[in-house]
């Protein structure tokens, strides 16, 4: 049975006993209001019996018309409450009793209507005086025993009446006791195995989730019945299944996380080796420009050299053709010279080491613009300085960059009327940004991102010349310095190149 | 507290054992300590006594500590001067026996009055003489047995229709005698009581009349002892109240079982002893009643002349109270 079930049942017990106990008590008072009845009947019998007794002597002492006609007006009286009476007394004794009571009536009606007789009758001699005299003297002894007994059959009904109140009540005590005593036995049963049922269960259900608990999922609680405790065994065996399952889908993304962990370490590795190969590499790459570079130069410088010689020494021995193509030979070695001579700046660079101090940026701008302004006397250029753009940086890289961005731009601003550089600053997202504008050829936006690779020129040779290494030195020097580069432009409207400093 | 409780319980049980225990002794002591006392009854045939045999035969005298001897008399007068004569310890005696012995200057005591009836007694005459009315009863031989109910009876009848003394002719016959004298003839009447009146009843048939009278007199049987015997023996008394206690309770409760032992017990028909048993009133009593009709039986006695004495004596001297008092309180209604 459920403990729910149980609960309910000792709350049944409980409604029952208290019917039970209502009834009782309603039955109880019905009866000690019909045994109070009784006992005020049997009351008025010994109470108007001696009202009677009282008339009777009146009648005997004075001859009293008026306390005859009282006594029969009370015997008649008394008779009816006798009638009466025999509905209020159920029990065979007291039957008997109410028979006796109505044998006496009579008799004492009769007995006083004798003697009523006896007085009226007429006393013609002297013996029928005598025999009067002793026919009331017969009858009144015979009234008196009569009239007694009366009493004391009332009395017996009063003591009947009282004795079966006092049962009443003991029975209605007793009922009431004895039906809480069933209760409280019912409910202490009930109670009793309620609780050692629940610790049985509650031991079970405490030693299974201790063995679940304990790692044991595959351990099951079996409980038998139909109560909540075997409902809560089957969800604790439902969880402990689950849990197995769960157990197990953890166990396998475990093991999974700390393959795919292993893999990237691995990787990782890999990576860091490939990093070291790669840097290897990129020495080996740089130690061979400069090798080569300079290797280079010194047979261009002779070779160059040889040029101009013969270009000097031997020019009126030469034909024009001769001549122009001495003069090609010269201008070709010039740029080789100026090609060599980034690869080694390039190459240099990855090797210097940074020495960072307070510089200032707009100061290095404007002497550089001032230079070029000497070299192009010719040029009417716009420029356009930002005050007081100051910056931790190191002064002989940020010399290099700003001299070849400020010098893409006057070369490229070369061929536009109006030209207009400007060097300036913003701010953006708490960093300063630092930038070169101008209003000269600019490129195709979408080849921005390609534009600070070596040897990436927008422009052909004879249209501007250059090697198209300046962008990338840009590139490493604000890289090593840790900002960034970027530019913006537009064929024909000009660019733009914005750089940070780390 | 419950620990506590339950520690108490095997004390209160034990207590409970000891008062118990106790109680039983004490209760045994009372009743049957030591022999059983000796008591001899001088008893009447049913229905007046039915009491004194149903104790008898339900062994309840036994059960208080008594060893009885049951003596059978015809009537009451006999069974007192048996009492009188030191035959026996106790009488079941009528009221009129009662009254005259009193009256006599007899030291004795009602303990306790056992039946009451209305119906026991009657005039039976001869019908075939003429005898239809009590008025008819003029001038004829009437019998009664004197110093007996039987003659207050027949005084009372008579007096209350009319009838002197001196009008009739009355005889004092034995109940024993009775019957013949009415069948032969040698009374037109006689004033008798049950189980004898029962008998000339059917011996008589159409030809005889019984006339009763329920009003004017009603007839009591009580025990009797001497006063010197109750001062000696108040235990006794009490022993054998309780006894004839048991015995109304048991009559009460299984009147069909004590009808039926009661009239094997004394060799009788068991339907007229249930036709006498339901006009009487078996009860252990003591009642104002009793002194009210021995008084009135003695005023009958003085005014005829049946005692040397003029003077009603206090009938409280004669009724002892105690015993009763002392095992049914309640059944005693006599003030003093």
């Amino acid at each position: 049975m459920k403990v729910r079930q149980r609960l309910k049942a000792n709350a049944v017990l409980l409604g029952i006993t208290v019917l039970i106990v209502s009834f009782i008590l309603s039955v109880s008072l019905y009866r000690i209001n019909k045994a109070t009845n009784s006992a005020k009947i049997a009351g008025d019998i010994v109470l108007k019996s001696f009202e009677r007794v009282t008339f009777r002597n009146d009648y005997f002492r004075n001859n009293n018309e008026r306390a005859k006609i009282q006594w029969f007006a009370k015997n008649e009286e008394i008779g009816r409450i006798l009638k009466a009476a025999s509905e209020y007394f159920q029990s065979s004794e007291d039957k008997k009793t109410i028979d006796e009571l109505l044998n006496n009536y009579e008799s004492l009606t009769k007995i006083f209507a004798s003697m009523v007789e006896n007085r009226d009758k007429k006393k013609e001699t002297k013996d029928d005086a005598v025999i009067s005299e002793e026919v009331e003297d017969r009858l009144l002894s015979q009234l008196d025993i009569k009239a007694y007994q009366q009493v004391l059959y009332a009395r017996k009904l009063l003591e009947s009446s009282r004795h079966a109140s006092n049962s009443i009540l003991w029975q209605t005590g007793a009922g009431i006791f004895c039906s809480f005593l069933v209760l409280l036995t019912a409910v202490t049963i009930n109670s009793w195995t309620m609780g050692r049922a629940i610790t049985e269960r509650i031991r079970k259900l405490r030693d299974g989730a201790s063995l679940i608990g304990g790692g044991d999922l595959d351990h099951r609680i079996d409980l038998k019945g139909e109560d909540e405790f075997v409902e809560l065994s089957h969800d604790f065996n439902t969880m402990a299944a689950n849990l197995k399952t769960s157990y197990y889908d953890l166990e396998r993304e475990i093991k999974e996380r700390k393959q795919a962990e292993m893999d990237v370490l691995k990787l990782s590795e890999d990576m860091a080796a490939r990093n070291v190969e790669l840097e290897s590499l990129n020495k080996e790459l740089e130690a061979f420009i400069y090798s080569v570079s300079h290797d280079l130069r010194s047979p261009l410088r002779t070779m160059s050299a040889f040029v101009s010689f013969l270009s000097e020494e031997y020019a009126e021995r030469l034909d024009e053709q001769a001549n122009d193509y001495l003069r090609r030979i010269n201008q070709s070695s010039a740029k080789m010279s100026k090609l060599i001579e980034d690869l080694l700046n390039l190459s240099r660079l990855s090797r210097q080491e940074i020495n960072r101090t307070e510089v200032d940026l707009s100061a290095q701008a404007a002497s550089i613009f001032s230079g070029y302004r000497v070299a192009s006397s010719g040029r009417n250029v716009e420029i356009s300085i930002k005050e007081g753009a100051v910056a931790a940086t190191d002064p002989a890289l940020m010399e290099i960059v700003l001299s070849n961005l400020i010098g893409n731009a006057w070369k490229f601003t070369s061929k536009t009327r109006d030209a207009r550089i400007e060097f300036g600053t913003l701010e953006k997202d708490g960093q300063t940004v630092y930038y070169v504008r101008d209003n000269g050829a600019g490129f195709d936006a979408e080849y921005a991102a390609t534009m600070f690779q070596p040897f990436h020129r927008f422009h052909s040779g004879d249209e501007f010349e250059g090697t198209g290494i300046g962008l990338s030195i840009v590139e490493r020097i604000i890289r090593r310095l840790g900002g960034k580069v970027w530019a913006e432009g537009e064929t024909g409207k000009g660019a733009t190149i914005y750089f940070t400093l780390g | 507290m419950l620990r506590h409780l339950l520690g108490s319980m095997p004390v209160a049980i034990s207590a409970l054992l000891l008062v118990t225990c106790l109680f039983a002794c004490t209760q045994t002591d009372q009743k049957s300590a030591g022999p059983a006392e000796i008591v001899t009854i001088a008893n009447l045939v049913p229905p007046f006594t039915v009491l004194v045999d149903v104790a008898h035969l339900q062994g309840y005298y036994g059960q208080e500590g008594l060893a009885v001897t049951m003596q059978k008399y015809q009537y009451g007068k006999v069974a007192l001067d048996a009492l009188l004569e030191g035959r026996a310890d106790f009488a079941a005696v009528a009221g009129t026996p009662i009254m005259l012995a009193i009256m006599k200057g007899e030291k004795i005591a009602v303990i306790s009055t056992i039946q009451t009836s209305t119906k026991n007694c009657a005039i039976i005459a001869r019908q075939d003489k003429g005898i239809y009315t009590p008025q008819d009863l003029k001038g004829r031989k009437i019998a009664a047995t004197f110093g007996t109910f039987s003659e207050f009876f027949m005084d009372s009848f008579l007096v209350v229709h009319g009838i002197s003394k001196n009008d009739v002719k009355v005889s004092n016959l034995k109940p024993d005698d009775m019957s013949a004298a009415l069948i032969n003839g040698d009374v037109d009447a006689v004033s008798t009581w049950v189980p004898a009146l029962n008998g000339m009843q059917k011996n008589l048939a159409d030809r005889g009349i019984t006339f009763y009278d329920e009003d004017i007199y009603t007839q009591s049987v009580s025990i009797v002892a001497k006063q010197e015997y109750i001062r000696d023996n108040p235990g006794k008394v009490r022993k054998l109240l309780r006894a004839l206690i048991k015995a109304e309770e048991f009559s009460k409760k299984n009147l069909d079982e004590a009808q039926k032992i009661v009239a094997e017990f004394n060799r009788m028909d068991p339907g007229m002893l249930k036709e006498m048993w339901a006009g009487n009133t078996f009860s252990v009593t003591l009642d104002q009643s009793l002194l009210l009709a021995l008084e009135d039986e003695s005023r009958w006695a003085i005014k005829h002349g049946l005692t040397r004495t003029t003077k009603i004596p206090n009938y409280l001297d004669f009724i002892y109270l105690d015993g009763l008092s002392g095992v049914k309180p309640e059944a005693v209604r006599i003030l003093r």
